[in-house]
């Protein structure tokens, strides 16, 4: 697929990602998170087009979800970003990755960042409350990973895509 | 090898830009620590541009969750029903005292000739978006600058209080809910007339701190807000005392929460926004507020 045609459908599919949730349905004070299918999008998306995803369009996509969603501002910018570097620099072994493999390695990324954002939060002194919110977000985000993951590879039909010879030679 | 090189050397520079990134983004959070209040109005100014018009997008959510919550009450209706009916006959038994009052009340007015306050009006306004996150309790509405609201304005639903306004911009402002655990409101209890303040932990019960005097609590009877501090007028019903799992006190609000559509802001003539460190975020307007004031 083309590079162009295909950031611009990653940029078009996460928009509404980000703006549905707002829908207002009750003003009850929530017991259950909403899974941040932001990262489960971006993260399924660079593991399988490590090279042609332009880390601009990252940054801008997560930016728009930190405003919407009334989250610190860069904060998880930062600690994505991060991780789509981390994704990136292991492509050789996330190329072709078996389902089960993947999902567990999306746990232990999306665990890192977790934790991460909660040192930076606890270094800066955040206010942090609803633990049982952002615990239900956390286990609801993964669960989601497989239903996107499905989704960008049998609806999207995005491929793991070919890298040049040399980079599996060096890698080597 | 030649290609080998280059790559290695772009790689370096690719580093170099992601760091250069990475330190942008960690100004940007920053600057969004310790100056909030103008950040915030920015992602206000965002959401101003927005979310109006994608209003359509949100309707048809809106509309499947309400049936799903309709349908969840229709299961409850028998039991509803018998609860009602109960009530009912408690009613019927003020609905008697509420008469007696009011003739005595307006006999009372006659005789002291007194004019109500109509510095107290409204404005109507529907819920556009709800953007709560583990971070803050709140919503948007479809009323700003242009309708006249005013900053740190009360805001209640046909029962009690929902919260307050923080921001406005010129099509929307945010609510803050009284759940909210930024959200502190002088109160006073009705009974026994004690000073307190009613704070929110993000549950639909705030604890009631800060009680001043006896350490006996008439539990059941309602708490409105004070008016002490300025920002709210007197009056408002906030909620009912309880006993909170921990045996804590807590205030139940009596503002419905689960079936809001349409809120009221309060137009209250003595509004003194805090001025502070601290202070609520105020929309570019501030200057003038503070001048009419």
């Amino acid at each position: 697929m083309n590079n162009y045609l295909a950031s611009t459908m990653l940029f078009l599919i996460s928009l509404p990602l980000i703006l549905l949730p707002l829908a207002p349905i009750s003003l009850e004070p929530k017991t259950f998170g909403n899974p941040d299918l932001i990262t489960c999008l971006i993260c399924g998306w660079i593991v399988r087009r490590p090279t042609t995803t332009p880390t601009s369009l990252v940054i801008i996509i997560s930016l728009i979800a930190d405003i919407f969603w009334m989250k610190p501002l860069g904060l998880w910018t930062i600690l994505l970003l991060l991780s789509s570097e981390i994704i990136k620099s292991r492509r050789i072994y996330t190329k072709n990755i078996s389902f089960l493999y993947e999902i567990l390695a999306f746990c232990l990324l999306y665990s890192l960042m977790n934790f991460g954002l909660e040192i930076i939060l606890v270094i800066t002194f955040t206010e942090t409350f609803a633990t049982q919110l952002r615990f239900t977000e956390f286990l609801f985000t993964i669960l989601a990973y497989p239903l996107i993951i499905l989704f960008i590879k049998y609806i999207l039909q995005i491929k793991f895509e070919e890298f040049q010879a040399y980079e599996k030679v060096s890698a080597k | 090898m030649a290609i080998n090189s280059q790559t290695e050397s772009w790689k370096s520079i690719r580093y170099v830009f992601i760091a250069i990134l990475v330190l942008i983004l960690t100004i940007i959070f920053l600057v969004w620590r310790i100056d909030n209040s103008r950040i915030e109005r920015f992602r206000l100014a965002v959401m101003n541009a927005t979310i109006p018009n994608i209003t359509f997008l949100l309707n048809p959510i809106r509309v499947a969750g309400q049936m799903v919550n309709d349908f969840q009450s229709y299961a409850k209706v028998y039991n509803q029903n018998r609860q009602l009916k109960i009530e009912l006959q408690g009613m019927r038994g003020w609905r008697e005292a509420a008469l007696q009052l009011e003739q005595q009340n307006s006999r009372l007015r006659a005789l002291n000739k007194v004019k109500l306050s109509q510095s107290l009006t409204w404005i109507t306004g529907e819920i556009i978006a709800d953007i709560s996150s583990p971070f803050s309790q709140s919503c948007l509405i479809n009323r700003g600058l242009i309708d006249g609201v005013d900053d740190g304005a009360a805001v209640v639903d046909g029962l009690g209080l929902i919260g307050r306004v923080s921001g406005v911009e010129k099509n929307i402002s945010r609510i803050v809910f009284a759940s909210d655990v930024s959200s502190f409101i002088p109160a006073v209890i009705e009974t026994t007339n004690q000073q307190a303040v009613v704070r929110g932990d993000n549950s639909l019960a705030p604890t009631l701190e800060f009680i001043k005097g006896a350490t006996e609590f008439p539990i059941g009877s309602r708490v409105l807000t004070s008016g002490k501090g300025g920002l709210f007028p007197s009056g408002i019903l906030i909620g009912k005392i309880i006993i909170g799992p921990k045996k804590n006190i807590r205030v139940q609000l009596s503002a419905n929460f689960n079936e809001v559509d349409y809120l009221r802001i309060l137009r209250f003539e003595n509004i003194t926004p805090p001025t502070t460190p601290g202070k609520i975020m105020t929309a570019p307007h501030e200057g003038k507020q503070s001048k009419r004031n």
